[in-house]
């Protein structure tokens, strides 16, 4: 250090010498007086002698001060968390502390003087040494943020700051100056920026309609796909009323979320559906998110529209396709039940012509008691219409082609339908059908004929499976059952079962072990439950026939509506079907 | 015994048995309305004039199967089938049971009629029959045993002088004999005597011989 001793303590240094000096003339003539004093008189020497050994306790004392003062400083720069460095007043370094020598990767014999320009970035090179040079010049402070590069390749961002010092007689004598190492900082702002612009450019991306705006409506920002939507620019787009371009049955309901959107539920989402000016019908899914700051005030609301029109159109072209397979398979389930239903309208028809007759025999004898055995005739008449109309309806409902049209209806109705529409089956199949019904009133909304369609194919199948001629009891036991919140529907047969080869591929199509049929009615029985989000399974009982399951969830309205039901059109003991032999 | 004929109608289809009922009372006659064969069968009183209207096809017993028990148990009531898908097979054997007529439904205006009135013809004429039977039967019964040898021989043709020889009696109680079973069989001449008997269906009582116990093992 004997630069950094000469140059910046020369001064001190200088003035504390002359002080030093002035005491060695002092300390000759105190020898001289001790001398006079010693040879004339000792006694009265040896005070002077006192203070002159305090005199030199104090030089020693100042002296001892200075190194510790310097040591301080010393301590202070090698430990400071930034570089400290001192240069002359042109800009040449005279010190550099362990922290700038950690930054500019160079030890400080190589920096000082000009040394430590080698390790500024060359793209940063001319820049530092120019500013410093003129800073200088005009005896200005200066600072700059630019790169070195360390001996081992690291680049380093770092912050230079230096002002001028100027001497007691007030020139300048050097510049001091900090260095901060801010690398992290940079990259930080710096892969903030990516990410600012690698979100912009997803945002832009995007085949979704983003749009940021406020409450009023007022709109912030739209990326390119909006843009390209409305047909406009991002500069034509920023500041108009988004709510303006929203379709009009969601306007209001947007506005009103907007004006109460709260951070404990910030999302909104709904369907847009509207006619375009060029004739096309779009349907948009919307999701608006109210963004809040800390102080939970609403800053702006991010919308994201989604084209959903083609998706909508192929769902509903796949609900078509699977409405139209399910109504060609029940086409087909009347095609079996078809002697059956015939026989059903034909019994009414029959006895409304025996009634008829009955009334032209009484017409023509006129006999006594006559008038009771007339309205006898005619009750029946009545009786018997209705209830091929009835037949008629039913058949017709179920072959109908059927939007699916969600109902709510009683488990135990929809049993009994369906087990009128097979009672003829059953009995060609000699077969009896028990219906034991637990409650009424298990209510589930569903599609009505549907869900007939698939207890049909459950009960037929049934019939089938107990045909073989080693059934001897022959009985379908259909049960309704309320199971939490679902309902049950059991039809248990006492046929062969279900050969264990199809057992687990029963319910795919084209599966069958009938000779007949397509084998596509248990598939389209599962496709119709689990479109009511409902299960179907089956168990397999070895030597006791099949039981198959079918469970519906309930519906909300059960307590209500099921006390209404309890006395409903369709009483068991009304159905011809249901027979329990004795 | 009912004296008013009843027509038992058997159908499961309980608005379709009302039906037949109430056609069948338009024609003047009675009917009853029964759900099942079984239950006709539990009540039925084979001394009750009528006829039965059965459809074929039932839980239980069919009709074709009611005819069958019927004809097991010997009861020779006049059966109709009504049946609304008749084939050949069924026809066959419905008819083979002695089925007065098998109608399809729904049956022409008076096919039903008619074989209603048919059925309850039968049944009359063969009640008249049986009973006309029993009475002669019952005549021939007041015979002795003695008498009865008397009649067969007579029966057979054979002269006073003939009967007293095979039966080793004197001809005077030939004689006697022969006036008592004209009195006990009020008959006046050998004529009615011989009609009355096949009538009786004595015929087959002759093959037996000289039982004496004749008039309780014919059939």
């Amino acid at each position: 250090m004997p630069d950094f001793t000469s140059r910046v303590f020369e001064p001190l240094l200088a003035s504390w010498a002359e002080d030093f000096g002035i005491s060695l003339i002092a300390v000759v003539v105190g020898l001289v007086v001790f001398l006079l004093m010693y040879t004339s008189k000792i006694v009265a020497g040896r005070r002077h002698v006192e203070e002159l050994q305090r005199a030199l306790l104090d030089r020693e004392k100042a002296v001892m001060a200075l190194a510790e003062s310097e040591q301080r400083f010393r301590t202070l720069c090698d430990h400071a968390p930034v570089g400290i460095f001192i240069d002359d007043k042109d800009g040449h370094a005279i010190y550099h502390n362990p922290r700038c020598t950690a930054i500019t990767g160079l030890t400080f014999n190589e920096a000082q003087g000009d040394g430590w320009h080698q390790s500024l970035h060359p793209d940063d090179r001319d820049r530092v040494v120019q500013r410093v040079k003129a800073a200088t010049g005009k005896r200005e402070s200066y600072q700059d943020c630019n790169r070195y590069v360390h001996r081992n390749g690291t680049v380093r961002w770092a912050e230079g700051m230096a002002v001028p010092v100027t001497g007691t007689d007030g020139e300048l004598v050097a510049y001091i100056g900090t260095l901060l190492d801010v690398t992290s900082q940079r990259a930080s702002a710096e892969a903030q920026q990516a990410s600012e612009s690698r979100y912009r450019a997803i945002v832009n991306e995007q085949t979704d309609l983003i749009v940021r705006w406020q409450a009023d409506g007022t709109l912030l920002f739209a990326n390119e796909a909006w843009c390209r939507f409305q047909g406009c620019t991002l500069e034509e787009a920023i500041g108009i009323d988004f709510l303006s371009v929203v379709p009009e049955q969601r306007r209001d309901d947007l506005r009103n979320w907007a004006a109460k959107v709260t951070v404990g539920q910030p999302v909104v989402s709904g369907e847009s559906r509207f006619l375009m000016a060029d004739g096309q019908y779009y349907i948009q899914l919307w999701t608006e998110h109210g963004i809040f700051d800390e102080s939970k005030n609403l800053i702006e609301i991010q919308s994201v529209g989604r084209d959903i029109t083609s998706e909508r159109e192929a769902e509903e072209q796949f609900r078509e396709q699977q409405s139209l397979l399910s109504h060609v398979s029940r086409l087909s389930t009347m095609g079996e039940l078809v002697a059956g239903i015939a026989h059903e309208v034909n019994q009414p028809l029959y006895s409304i012509k025996n009634c008829s007759q009955a009334l032209q025999n009484v017409l023509a004898s006129d006999a006594p008691g006559s008038r009771e055995l007339m309205i006898q005739c005619v009750d029946q008449i009545s009786e018997a219409s209705s209830r091929a109309g009835e037949m008629i309806r039913r058949m017709r409902d179920f072959v109908r082609r059927g939007q699916t049209d969600r109902e709510v209806c009683d488990l135990r109705v929809l049993v009994e339908e369906a087990v009128r529409l097979v009672s003829f089956e059953g009995r060609r199949n000699s077969a009896s059908i028990i219906v034991r019904v637990s409650d009424s009133g298990i209510l589930v909304d569903v599609d009505r004929v549907q869900i007939q369609q698939v207890l049909v194919n459950l009960l037929i199948n049934a019939f089938e499976a107990m045909s073989g001629a080693f059934s001897q009891r022959r009985e379908v036991v259909v049960s309704c059952d309320r199971i939490g919140n679902v309902g049950r529907i059991s039809i248990e047969d006492s046929g062969i079962g279900i050969p264990p080869e199809i057992q687990s591929t029963i319910f795919e199509p084209f599966v069958t072990s009938h000779k007949e049929g397509m084998g596509m009615g248990l598939a389209i029985s599962r496709t119709i439950v689990e479109g009511h989000n409902g299960r179907i399974w089956f168990e397999h009982r070895p030597a006791n026939g099949a039981l198959f399951h079918v469970e519906l969830t309930l519906c909300e309205l059960q307590s209500v509506v099921g006390e209404g039901a309890e006395g409903s059109e369709c009483g068991l003991d009304q159905i011809p079907a249901a027979v329990t032999e004795a | 015994m009912s004296e008013v004929p009843t027509v038992f109608v058997i159908d499961d289809d309980e608005p379709a048995c009302k039906s037949v009922c109430l056609l069948v009372r338009s024609m003047g006659l009675r009917a009853l309305p029964f759900a099942s064969a079984e239950e006709f069968l539990k009540g039925f009183d084979s001394e009750c004039p009528g006829c039965v209207i059965t459809d074929v096809r039932m839980p239980g017993l069919s009709g074709v199967q009611l005819q069958e028990v019927l004809l097991q148990q010997g009861i020779e009531i006049p059966v109709i089938v009504l049946t609304a898908y008749a084939s050949t097979a069924l026809t066959v054997r419905a008819m083979k049971n002695g089925a007065v007529t098998l109608l399809d439904k729904p049956y022409q205006d008076n096919d039903l009629w008619d074989a209603v009135r048919s059925a309850l013809t039968q049944d009359a004429t063969h009640r008249q029959t049986s009973q006309r039977m029993l009475e002669v039967r019952e005549r021939f019964d007041r015979l002795t045993p003695k008498e009865t040898d008397v009649l067969n021989l007579i029966l057979k043709g054979r002269p006073n002088k003939l009967i007293a020889s095979t039966l080793s009696v004197s001809e005077r109680t030939v004689e006697n004999r022969r006036r008592e079973v004209f009195t006990r069989t009020e008959t006046s001449s050998v004529a009615e005597l011989v009609r009355l008997a096949i009538e009786a269906g004595w015929d087959d009582a002759q093959e037996n011989g000289n039982a004496g116990d004749d008039g309780e093992t014919s059939n």
